[in-house]
C-alpha cells in the first residue's frame, strides 16, 4: 500500500510573495531582481512544505492567480475578462472569455522548467504534478462568445487541455491533476463530459488525477469509473457522507483523500486523519492524503499547521 | 421633519475611494510606530476632505467619506467588535489580500463603530445628503472563520444584533442614508432565506433610508428573495459585465429603487460618456427613472485616484446630459433629527 501526503491545486501565496509579484507586474522591480527574489521565496516555501512531510506538490501552485489564468492567457481564442466569484468563495478569478476558435498554445511549460530548476538547485526532494482545469469545469465557468454549441466548445477546450497535458507528460510530469469542481455542483451533462474526456485520455494514458471538491461526487462515480484514471480526488472534509459510496463504488484506482478542510481554520487532528486513511485502505492500495481543495482560502500559517499534521498522519502510518 | 429632494437620477458612489498616496505612506509609517495617533487621525480627516472634494468636484450628488479609515470592509468591523481575532492575510484575487477575521468568542458590541466617521463627513461635505456604508451581518459571517458558534446562521444573527445597534446609533447621529454592503449574499443560494432574515433583523426599528449593495454574483439567483428584504434600495454592478445581464432587473421588486452600476471598478479604462448613457438608457427600459440612482459598480478604492476621479466625472456628465432629456423631479430623502447623547 502506498500512502503519501500531497497538495492539490494551490497553497496560500504568502503576503510578501504576493507583494513581490505585484511590484514586478507594476514595473517597480526588474526581471533579474524579481527572479532572484522569487527563487528565494519559492525555495523557502517548498522546503518548509516538504519538511512537513508532503511529498507531492503542484508545480505551479504559487505562481498562478487562479486555475484558469495560464490557459486563458495562452490558448488561442480566449481572453481574460472581468472578475467573477470562484464557486461559492470570497475568492475571485478572471473569467475566460471565448472569442474565437480555441486552440492550444503552450501555457505552463515555461513555468514547469523554472520551478524544476529551482527545485534542483535547492535540492528539494519532492515529486511534482501539474494542475489543469477540467474541460467540464472550464466550459461551465467561462463565457462563450463564439461557439454556437456547448459540444463544439468543450471538445476544443478538451483538445487544447489534453495537448497541454501531453506536453507536460513528455516533459517528465507523472501526474496531471484535473480540477473538476463542477462535477459536484450540478447535474452533469454526461454526454459532454464523455466527449471531452475521450479527447484527454486519447492524449495522456496514465497519471490522470481528477480532483473534485466542495461537495460529493458520489452521484457521478459510475461515469468516472469508466475513465482510464489513476486517481480520483474526493472531498471528505465538507462531504464526509460520500465516503461510503466511494468505498462501495466501482472506482478502483488511487484515491485522493481530501480529508483536510481547506476553508476552515479548525485544524484536523492526526488521529482523525489516520482513522480516515485506515478506513479507505480497506479498498484502495494507493492513498494520497490531501486537503479537499486548493488551500488559498486559509491563512498560510494555518495551512502549514494543517500539512504538518498531514505529514504526521502519513508518517505514522508508514511506521506501522 | 425636514427632507431633501434630489435631482433626477441621483449620482452617488458605492463607498470606498482611492486613498491619497500621502495617506498610504502615513499609514505605513503609523503602523511601524513612526507616527503618533493624533497625527494619523488628522491625516485621515484630511484625506476625507480630499476625497469628498474629488467627488463633489466631479459633480456627485451623494458623496461618501471614501472609507478612508478602513483598510477593508470586514476587517474594519471585526477589529471593533469583541470576539474576533486575526491570522495572517489571505489572497482573494491576483495579489489582493484580506485579513480574514476569525470568531473565537461570543460577539460583543463595544460601542459605535462609524458614528464619528459620519459626524466628520457631515462637517466636510457641502451636499445635503451623504452616504454611510456598513458591512452587513451575512457578509461578515461569510467572510470570517467561525471557530465559536455552532453554525454560520447563528453567527450571522448575532452579528445582525450588533449591526442593528450601529444603524440605530447612526440614525441618532442624524445620518440620513446608510448602505449595507452584502457582497457575499449571492454566494450560497441555500442560505438566502435566513440571510435575508438576518439582514431584516439588522434593520429592524431603523427609520432612515437603508440601501443594500451586492456585487459579483448572479443576481438572477437572488431576485426571487428580494421581495422579502426590507431595504428601500439595491445597488448592483452591471458595467463589469458590459450590461449584458441587465434583463435580470425585469423581475426587480417594484417597491425598491435600483442603484445602477455604470462604472467598471476593476478596469482602468475610463468609460466614455456615450457608453454610460447607453447603459442607463437600457435599464430605463425596465426601471422607471423615479426609482433609479446612478453609481459605480462597486467601491473605487483599487483604482488609481486620477482614474477614479475621471470615471466619476464621466458618470456625472452622462447623467447631466440625460437630465436635459428627462425633465422630472428626483427622489426625496428624509433627514432624521440628530439626537446625540455623546
Amino acid at each position: 500500500m502506498i500512502v503519501e501526503a500531497a497538495l492539490v491545486g494551490g497553497f496560500p501565496r504568502p503576503f510578501n510573495f504576493g507583494r513581490l509579484m505585484s511590484r514586478y507586474r507594476d514595473g517597480k522591480l526588474d526581471q533579474e531582481t524579481y527572479e532572484k527574489k522569487l527563487e528565494a521565496e519559492l525555495t523557502k516555501a517548498l522546503t518548509k512544505i516538504v519538511n512537513s512531510g508532503v511529498s507531492i506538490i503542484p508545480f505551479n501552485m504559487f505562481l498562478w492567480d487562479d486555475i484558469f489564468e495560464p490557459f486563458a492567457s495562452s490558448f488561442e481564442g480566449i481572453e481574460r475578462g472581468g472578475l467573477y466569484r470562484f464557486l461559492d468563495n470570497n475568492f475571485y478569478y478572471r473569467i475566460p472569455v471565448v472569442k474565437g476558435r480555441v486552440k492550444h498554445r503552450d501555457a505552463t511549460l515555461a513555468t514547469l522548467k523554472t520551478v524544476k530548476e529551482i527545485i534542483d538547485r535547492g535540492e528539494i526532494r519532492v515529486k511534482i504534478k501539474a494542475v489543469i482545469p477540467g474541460p467540464y469545469t472550464f466550459l461551465r465557468m467561462c463565457e462563450n462568445k463564439y461557439y454556437s454549441s456547448e459540444e463544439e466548445l468543450i471538445v476544443d477546450i478538451a483538445e487544447a487541455l489534453g495537448e497541454e497535458a501531453k506536453r507536460l507528460e513528455e516533459s517528465g510530469v507523472s501526474l496531471i491533476e484535473i480540477h473538476e469542481p463542477m462535477l459536484v455542483s450540478e447535474k452533469v451533462d454526461t454526454g459532454l463530459f464523455e466527449k471531452a474526456y475521450s479527447r484527454i485520455t486519447s492524449k495522456v494514458s496514465k497519471g490522470l488525477w481528477v480532483q473534485t471538491y466542495f461537495g460529493p461526487v458520489s452521484n457521478f462515480l459510475e461515469e468516472l469509473s469508466r475513465l482510464k484514471l489513476d486517481v480520483i480526488g474526493v472531498d471528505v472534509a465538507e462531504a464526509p457522507e460520500q465516503l461510503e459510496k466511494v468505498l462501495s463504488s466501482g472506482v478502483e484506482w488511487g484515491i485522493g483523500l481530501g480529508a483536510v478542510d481547506s476553508r476552515s481554520t479548525k485544524v484536523e487532528t492526526v488521529k482523525q486523519l489516520r482513522t480516515l486513511i485506515k478506513k479507505v485502505s480497506e479498498k484502495f492500495d494507493k492513498i494520497y492524503l490531501t486537503p479537499n481543495a486548493m488551500m488559498d482560502f486559509i491563512p498560510v500559517s494555518i495551512a502549514y499547521e494543517k500539512i504538518r499534521r498531514m505529514g504526521l498522519a502519513v508518517g505514522g502510518l508508514k511506521n506501522e | 421633519m425636514s427632507e431633501v429632494r434630489l435631482p433626477v437620477l441621483p449620482t452617488t458612489v458605492i463607498g470606498s475611494y482611492p486613498r491619497p498616496t500621502w495617506l498610504r505612506r502615513m499609514i505605513k509609517l503609523w503602523k511601524s510606530g513612526k507616527i503618533e495617533d493624533e497625527h494619523m487621525k488628522e491625516a485621515f480627516d484630511d484625506a476625507v476632505v480630499s476625497v469628498v472634494r474629488d467627488q463633489e468636484n466631479a459633480g456627485v450628488d451623494i458623496p461618501s467619506d471614501g472609507e478612508q479609515r478602513r483598510d477593508e470592509m470586514v476587517e474594519y468591523f471585526a477589529e471593533r467588535i469583541g470576539g474576533f481575532k486575526f491570522y495572517d492575510p489571505i489572497r482573494i484575487w491576483g495579489n489582493a489580500y484580506f485579513k480574514k477575521p476569525a470568531v473565537y468568542a461570543p460577539l460583543e458590541y463595544k460601542g459605535s463603530i462609524t458614528v464619528n466617521e459620519y459626524l466628520f463627513l457631515r462637517t466636510v461635505s457641502t451636499r445635503p445628503i451623504v452616504k454611510m456604508t456598513i458591512t452587513g451581518p451575512y457578509t461578515i459571517a461569510d467572510w470570517s472563520f467561525n471557530e465559536y458558534y455552532s453554525t454560520k446562521e447563528e453567527l450571522a444573527f448575532e452579528l445582525s444584533k450588533i449591526i442593528n445597534r450601529e444603524l440605530k446609533a447612526l440614525e441618532e447621529a442624524g445620518a440620513p442614508y446608510v448602505q449595507i454592503d452584502e457582497p457575499a449574499l449571492t454566494t450560497h443560494l441555500k442560505e438566502l432565506d435566513w440571510a435575508v432574515e438576518a439582514i431584516n433583523n439588522a434593520i429592524k426599528g431603523v427609520n432612515i433610508k437603508v440601501g443594500m449593495h451586492v456585487c459579483y454574483g448572479e443576481y438572477s439567483r437572488m431576485i426571487p428573495y428580494l421581495d422579502n428584504l426590507k431595504v428601500s434600495q439595491l445597488a448592483f454592478e452591471f458595467a463589469n459585465r458590459s450590461f449584458k445581464d441587465i434583463e435580470v432587473v425585469k423581475k426587480f421588486p417594484e417597491d425598491k429603487e435600483l442603484g445602477f452600476g455604470v462604472i467598471d471598478v476593476h478596469n482602468r479604462r475610463v468609460e466614455t460618456v456615450d457608453e454610460v448613457i447607453a447603459g442607463i438608457k437600457k435599464v430605463l427600459e425596465f426601471i422607471p427613472v423615479e426609482r433609479l440612482y446612478i453609481n459605480p459598480d462597486c467601491g473605487l478604492k483599487l483604482l488609481p485616484r486620477e482614474i477614479a476621479r475621471e470615471k466619476m466625472r464621466v458618470m456625472v456628465e452622462a447623467v447631466n446630459r440625460l437630465r436635459k432629456e428627462i425633465r422630472k423631479e428626483g427622489p426625496v430623502i428624509r433627514l432624521p433629527q440628530p439626537n446625540l447623547k455623546q
